[in-house]
């Protein structure tokens, strides 16, 4: 079959009547979750995976791809309305969107994102539908020493590209990885890290982890470590709506954002941090209205939004080819796809058609249910944003709490969230990043497999590692991923001595 | 004074360097199972482990040269330089009474006092009206999640209600 065969087939899938609503709820509750002030897109979906398990796998693919665009839309909501940088991929939104919002320009500024994010993800999934299975059938030929590099140049990236120093980014990837040895080895059966806890020979559950380090460990930080100064909302006048000037300086930049955004998610390059923020440069430095920048410039939404989306889109090119996640979110998309029982990677494609073909066509399904459902309705999302502080965080911690407890009903999974919590708070004292972690740990195990899966096949000659062209590449990128920015120091050093 | 400011960043790399030799020390204490092969189950957690502590004794010199780092902003408020421990262990004590309640006294009870100790740390300090939003929500969440979603959720001591 080809590929627009397969697609249309899983139209055909995500079109029923129960899943059109299931689609429709999944949009409403990430809306409403990313809409909050303090829930990224990760915390986001992590937090509504319960809800996903009860439904039948389609349709849990439907509710969960409304989810996770719905909760990215949320989040520009709440950037350009409360000017919250909390969220790594809406910095750049809020910098202008709120000045936009700040000017009485709320309307179109929420409408450019909505618009921009829908045009981005449509081209991104219509990108991912084709490139993705190529990607696939290459990557069948990928050896496990293949993997092994890969996984260790995504370590790599993303530890040094978040956060602003590399070894603080590398010990977050430390901590996730030795998380992601506790329990008994696959392979061999022997126990690591249990210290005799029964619990814990199953290992450590992905999602509790996720959750307590996002929402238990932001709770502690902010009353800890923040005066309570509270919020200012800008009042939306008027609808979401364009004018037809807007629309002649938006399209531009919804299709260059996405151009800079797809690529980028591809690559590991830890997230929507740097794809955000190289759309916003572009945009500033070819727009005709250079003085509105800083002030309130709609290409500073529009390019930046759409980047993001496209980000988004690209991170499930790796994520569904070779089951590597390069974000946070991503990571959490992996996780859900394993509480289905589908492991995303090469054979996915070949194993599970179906699936990912549904998944696919639910993308472009979400995102266009996302535009209808949502503009109309900004107003009704703007009223979150009144939940009082106080509230708002006994909220997110109650309901972190609960969903620890019931991914499989055990106390043990309780204390160890509140242990990660712990940890949570302790990373963004000492300024270190926290998706590392997260990637170490789930990609962790999966490195280790691929490195003993080599090692087994050449006998424990190391030189199998690198024997191949692939790997030989990606060591190289390694090298200068790493070796890179120590040279940028230091000739800036030296061009400081001057 | 350096000191003083210096000694939550070396107490941070300290506990990384100890997580490290857990690790390594784990590794070589582990029972191997026969049969596990050329490639055992110990060589990863060793590469773990002594990259935890290089990446542990890295930070130590970093912090020693004076290169701290830099506490993450947040959307909530300016930071504060000296932690509110008060705050804190009220945020970090209704916590900790979850995992004590939730099977004992029952999800209402246990979430209800989450939510009221985490409310009041953060600054609703009218004891009645945080009760009452407190028990509301609990309530509210208990029957969304066990009646509407089938997630089996403890009744407790309140089992008779149900």
């Amino acid at each position: 079959m080809s590929n627009v065969e397969s697609l249309l087939h899983g139209f055909a899938g995500a079109l029923t009547l129960t899943n059109l609503g299931f689609g429709i709820i999944g949009t409403i509750l990430g809306t409403l979750v990313g809409v909050l002030p303090g829930i990224g897109p990760a915390l986001a979906i992590a937090l509504l995976l319960p809800i996903t398990y009860t439904v039948s796998p389609a349709a849990a693919l439907i509710m969960f791809a409304a989810i996770y665009y719905g909760a990215m839309y949320g989040g520009s909501t709440t950037s350009i309305l409360l000017n919250t940088p909390g969220e790594s991929g809406s910095v750049i939104t809020a910098l202008e969107g709120h000045q936009m919002a700040k000017r009485g320009r709320a309307g179109a500024a929420l409408a450019t994102a909505a618009i921009g994010s829908f045009i981005a993800g449509t081209i991104a999934t219509g990108i991912l539908a084709f490139a993705a299975p190529s990607l696939a059938g290459w990557a069948i030929r990928v050896t496990a020493a293949d993997y092994f590099a890969l996984m260790l140049v995504a370590f790599t990236t993303v530890g040094t590209l978040l956060g602003n120093s590399m070894l603080r980014g590398m010990a977050s990837l430390g901590v996730g990885l030795a998380i992601g040895l506790v329990g008994s080895d696959l392979q061999s059966g022997a126990v690591r890290l249990t210290f005799g806890n029964l619990h814990a020979i199953d290992g450590i559950e992905t999602v509790t982890v996720i959750v307590s380090l996002f929402a238990l460990g932001e709770a502690l930080y902010i009353a800890g470590r923040a005066k309570a100064t509270g919020w200012s909302i800008v009042p939306m006048k008027g609808k979401a709506l364009m004018t037809r000037e807007d629309l002649k300086r938006s399209w531009k930049p919804w299709l260059r954002g996405t151009a800079i955004g797809f690529p980028l998610g591809i690559v590991p390059a830890g997230g929507s941090e740097v794809p955000t923020f190289l759309s916003y440069a572009t945009e500033k430095a070819l727009s005709k209205h250079k003085d509105e920048f800083g002030k309130g410039a709609i290409e500073g939404v529009a390019g930046p939004e759409a980047a993001n989306n496209a980000n988004a889109a690209g991170a499930l090119v790796p994520l569904l080819a070779l089951g590597l996640p390069t974000s946070a979110t991503a990571a959490v998309v992996l996780v859900a796809f394993q509480t289905y029982n589908i492991q995303p990677g090469p054979f996915l494609f070949v194993t599970n058609p179906d699936i990912v073909w549904t998944l696919i066509a639910s993308l472009f399904v979400g995102n266009t249910l996302l535009l209808l459902l949502n503009l109309p309705f900004v107003r009704v999302w703007v009223q979150l944003l009144k939940i009082p502080r106080p509230y708002l965080f006994s909220g997110i911690t109650c309901f972190a709490l609960m969903g620890a407890y019931v991914a499989n009903n055990a106390i043990f999974d309780l204390w160890i969230a509140l242990g990660v919590g712990v940890i949570g708070f302790v990373f963004r004292r000492f300024g270190v990043p926290i998706t590392p972690l997260i990637i170490g740990l789930i990609l962790g195990p999966m490195a280790e497999l691929q490195m003993r899966r080599a090692l087994q096949i050449s006998f424990g000659d190391i030189s199998a590692l690198y024997a191949t062209s692939i790997s030989k590449i990606l060591y190289l990128a390694l090298f200068a991923v790493i070796i890179g920015p120590l040279v940028w120091n230091f000739k800036k050093k030296l061009a400081l001595n001057k | 004074m350096i000191n003083k400011k210096i000694g939550g960043e070396l107490a941070f790399a300290g506990s990384l360097l100890i997580l490290g030799l857990v690790v390594v020390f784990d590794s070589f204490n582990m029972l191997v199972p026969p049969g596990s092969g050329i490639i055992g189950p110990q060589i990863f957690p060793y590469l773990v482990g002594g990259f935890i502590i290089a990446i542990a004794l890295g930070l130590f010199i970093q912090i020693f040269r004076g290169n701290l780092g830099v506490p993450e902003g947040t959307e909530f408020g300016d930071l504060v330089d000296k932690t509110d421990y008060k705050s804190f262990s009220m945020v970090a004590g209704a916590m900790l009474t979850y995992p004590v309640l939730i099977e004992r006294a029952g999800f209402v009870i246990a979430t209800s006092l989450v939510f009221w100790g985490v409310s009041y740390a953060f600054g609703a300090t009218k004891i009645l009206k945080n009760l009452a939003v407190s028990v509301i929500f609990s309530l509210v969440v208990y029957i969304a999640f066990s009646k509407g979603l089938n997630v089996n959720l403890p009744a407790g001591i309140l089992g008779f209600l149900a």
